[in-house]
């Protein structure tokens, strides 16, 4: 969780413990005078004694049966698929595994996947034993190495409970083959392992962008999470530069893998190679350095690595007091493609025309947003990319209130039943400076992209708020 | 120096928790106070964040505890005692509510439930006046994260909703809240 999220949380629970009021006493007294109310938990029965012992012979009937039958079809059981790993490093391998997680069949679905797969005999083998094998494999054939150490799981099973316990058991073999081989010694490997939910959707995916059903599985799953790329655009990338931009996500930590723990549908383990990039830091020095600031000044700052129109990027922003930077960095060059900082002059006016904002003072001046724009091409060989900034120095656009009537005037919702209006100003290289809007009214949820300059509706969605 | 309170709110562990309610079951009144003292900031701030009504909150902080004094025997020691006492508090909750409505639909004269909880004069919170203002997944999510200790998975189970949309609605209420602060001038207090 990040800085800043940490310490709203640690408010919130502060001021909590502050304010809940000290009952014990009346509670102490309502159970020394027997009071006190059952309330049934879903699928809870109250157990008398006779229930109780009907419950316990059943249930040894139960477990006799199953164990027959597990007797009689233990041959059916082993030899039916019950799991699925789609496995995708730049080779593409699957596992169908039995209900042991024994594997049944490897089937390569590239010739890197050949390469890797060579003469070895997988069947029969454990889960861990045949990662292990695999995982050897392609860092011997150099498949895995310093600059591209992230391996892509694709769980499926009809079951999501197994499903993820298969997921935690490979995490957890990526961890001990950390600790205990050889192999992964010098190149530390980071591994995401997701449940695949929509096996039919992402089989779908894989075959019209032609890349595999565990790139196909995880690229809907970042986005589902808030990547705000075109699955095409994604597909492009290696397995490496997707962990990369998954690792930007907000909430990125909480996928952890850690010991006894894991919750799914998606995991991690360790940390993508940046090793082909100036990295986060680098990127952080070179944007901080232009605008002539020091970090230990910010109140907010951000570093994410992003793909923007054929170009891995990285976007820094960061805030000084109610100022905001925004740069966009060549993720390999280190050149400034873009730079923005967003200036309020402006003070909303006295007369809310939508609730929940609180106003302060004077009405509203235009609200500018000086944008220096430095044009730089990309330094990778062979990009046919541009980039293509604004050159023209823009003296106004919208204020974020305007953006937010406009979108309520599209919506067609009485302004009064406006809740929780916000609009923040989004200024991306390549694409027209908006203002993201929010704002629920009557049980539905509305998202907006308005037009910083002329107030036009790019974008609209509304959804139920369940 | 951290008070036992603030302690109890750090992150309660479930292992106690689950010992304590094996001894609540056994009528032990010493061990249902000291669950008492280590749940009662975060089953009260999350019946609030339901409720939005301090009373209605207040009233269902009390009948949890008396359900959980009578129910513990049927709890079943799964690691997850913090769920089983948050859904009784949901429950609890559901009931308010209900009861709210009859109240409103069946009473000549009543007063309107006091929605805005942060002029509570009990309540003085900055940040609670702004997440009174959130959707009422986004809040309740917010406090079960925050003030209960709960992982986001476990937060989608308690509500039964998917976990990316709890995930969603998290990350849209922080922001939201972190927007009222600086605008509200209060995010460096």
């Amino acid at each position: 969780m990040n800085k800043d999220n940490k310490n709203i949380e640690n408010r919130i629970k502060n001021d909590a413990v502050g304010f809940t009021p000290d009952i014990w006493e009346e509670v102490e007294k309502e159970i020394k005078n027997g009071k006190g109310e059952v309330v049934a938990l879903p699928g809870e029965k109250r157990k008398g004694r006779i229930k109780g012992i009907i419950s316990t012979i059943a249930a040894a009937l139960v477990l006799i049966s199953i164990t027959t039958y597990a007797i009689i079809n233990y041959d059916r059981i082993d030899k039916k698929i019950a799991t699925t790993v789609y496995m995708e490093v730049n080779p593409q391998i699957e596992l169908s595994l039995n209900a042991y997680n024994k594997v049944l069949k490897v089937t390569p679905h590239n010739k890197d996947g050949e390469k890797v797969l060579g003469e070895m005999k997988l069947t029969d083998c454990s889960l861990d034993v045949a990662l292990n094998s695999i995982i050897g494999s392609m860092y011997q054939k150099g498949y895995l190495n310093d600059h591209s150490n992230s391996v892509l799981l694709s769980v499926k099973n009809d079951k999501s409970k197994d499903a993820r316990q298969v997921c935690y058991s490979a995490l957890k073999t990526f961890e001990d083959l950390k600790k205990h081989s050889d192999v992964g010694k010098d190149f530390p490997s980071a591994a995401v392992v997701h449940v695949l939910d929509d096996e039919e959707e992402a089989k779908k995916l894989a075959e019209e962008n032609k890349i595999s059903v565990a790139k196909a599985d995880f690229i809907m799953a970042i986005r589902d999470r808030g990547i705000k790329r075109s699955f095409e655009e994604l597909a492009k990338l290696s397995v490496n530069d997707l962990n990369l931009i998954f690792e930007g996500l907000d909430d990125h930590d909480m996928h952890e893998y850690r010991k006894d723990e894991y919750y799914g549908p998606i995991g991690y383990y360790g940390k993508a190679s940046e090793s082909d990039y100036i990295g986060t830091e680098k990127a952080k020095e070179i944007a901080l350095k232009d605008a002539g600031l020091k970090e230990a000044d910010l109140t907010d700052l951000d570093v994410d690595l992003d793909y923007e129109m054929g170009d891995m990027v990285y976007d820094v922003e960061f805030e000084i007091g109610e100022i905001e930077y925004y740069y966009i960095i060549d993720a390999i060059g280190g050149s400034i493609f873009s730079s923005n900082k967003v200036t309020p002059n402006f003070k909303l006016p006295t007369q809310p025309t939508t609730p929940d904002l609180t106003y302060s003072s004077k009405p509203s001046t235009s609200f500018e947003a000086e944008v220096s724009s430095k044009p730089q091409t990309s330094s990778k060989e062979n990009s046919s990319s541009k980039v293509n900034t604004p050159s023209n120095k823009i003296d106004a656009v919208i204020s974020p209130q305007r953006a937010i009537e406009y979108a309520i005037i599209h919506a067609g919702v009485d302004k009064d039943e406006v809740r929780g209006a916000e609009a923040e100003i989004d200024m991306e290289l390549h694409e027209k400076y908006h203002y993201d809007v929010e704002f629920s009214a009557k049980g539905y949820d509305y998202e907006y992209e308005i037009d910083a300059i002329s107030g036009a509706v790019l974008k609209s969605e509304k959804e139920f708020d369940d | 120096m951290l008070t036992f309170t603030t302690l109890a709110v750090l992150g309660v562990d479930d292992k106690t928790l689950d010992n304590l309610l094996l001894d609540v079951a056994k009528g032990d009144l010493s061990a249902m106070e000291e669950l008492y003292n280590q749940t009662k900031t975060g089953i009260y701030s999350f019946a609030l964040s339901f409720l939005k009504n301090p009373e209605d909150a207040k009233d269902v902080l009390h009948n949890t505890y008396l359900s959980i004094w009578v129910s513990a025997h049927m709890y079943e020691t799964v690691g997850k005692p913090m769920a089983w006492i948050i859904t009784i508090a949901k429950n609890h909750c559901y009931k308010a509510l209900r009861d709210r409505k009859w109240k409103e639909e069946n009473e000549k004269e009543n007063e309107p439930a006091t929605e805005d909880f942060a002029k509570d004069r009990d309540i003085k919170s900055t940040i609670w006046q702004y997440l009174n203002e959130l959707g009422e997944d986004e809040r309740r999510i917010i406090v079960l994260h925050a003030v209960a200790g709960f992982k986001h998975r476990e937060i989608a189970d308690i509500l039964n909703i998917h976990l990316s949309t709890e995930l969603s609605k998290y990350r849209r209420g922080i922001k939201k809240l972190k927007n009222s602060l600086i605008s509200g001038g209060a995010f460096n207090e």
